[in-house]
């Protein structure tokens, strides 16, 4: 097996040994090929990159889902796969591609999940609620 | 001279599933490779043109470009 040293391989910066007849060898090599310089970049030092689109920028990530900012704001997670069991560089390829060419076919494959914010949830609305109720009897007592 | 390449994401990474030069290929093996492109295409795979950065999607077989094709993907 043919195996070498590359040392853009991480993002730690250490040197690793690649593998380069490895399905994930020739698929990042494939996607370093496709990427325009400044997201190959960004990808060789953090294993993700931005695509800007007309509604949001997006992160596409190797190991996780990709993100979506919108106005500075991380709002959601986008989950999109291949058919078949490929590198998970692969399916960045595809989401480069698709992205680039037709956003709303993205958003229309992926599934898209709202990512959690600081919006207060039940719980926090009845504490809040509670503690009010707390603060008025507490004010009252004083009062009479 | 202009080498073309019609590759395909797979298991393996990628997958070239034909390769020519544009200026000496028949119109049989041309026929061949669009058959195949269709089909692929019937099977719900997308195509993309990746010649010199230009990374679009096309809907048609294009003798002059750089092929990538892309199995079908969904939500996950």
């Amino acid at each position: 097996m043919q195996r070498s040293r590359l040392s853009t391989a991480s993002s730690s910066g250490q040197a690793e040994f690649i593998d380069r007849t490895s399905a994930s060898f020739k698929a990042r090599e494939l996607l370093c090929e496709i990427l325009p310089a400044a997201a190959r970049e960004e990808f060789l030092a953090h294993d993700a990159f931005h695509f800007k689109g007309e509604r949001a920028i997006y992160r596409i990530c190797r190991s996780s889902q990709t993100e979506i900012w919108l106005n500075g704001r991380l709002t959601a997670h986008a989950c999109m796969q291949l058919t078949i069991p490929a590198p998970s560089y692969d399916r960045m390829i595809a989401e480069y591609l698709i992205l680039n060419s037709d956003e709303n076919l993205y958003w229309n494959k992926a599934n898209i999940l709202r990512a959690k914010g600081p919006v207060l949830g039940l719980s926090e609305l009845l504490l809040i609620a509670f503690n009010l109720v707390l603060l008025v009897k507490l004010v009252f007592d004083c009062l009479i | 001279m202009a080498l073309r390449k019609m590759r395909m994401l797979c298991a393996g990474g990628d997958k070239t599933l034909a390769e020519w030069d544009t200026q000496t290929i028949s119109q049989e093996q041309l026929d061949r490779i669009e058959a195949e492109f269709n089909s692929k295409m019937r099977e719900g795979f997308l195509a993309a043109d990746v010649t010199d950065g230009r990374n679009v999607l096309i809907k048609k077989f294009n003798r002059n470009v750089e092929t990538l094709l892309i199995p079908r993907v969904q939500g996950g």
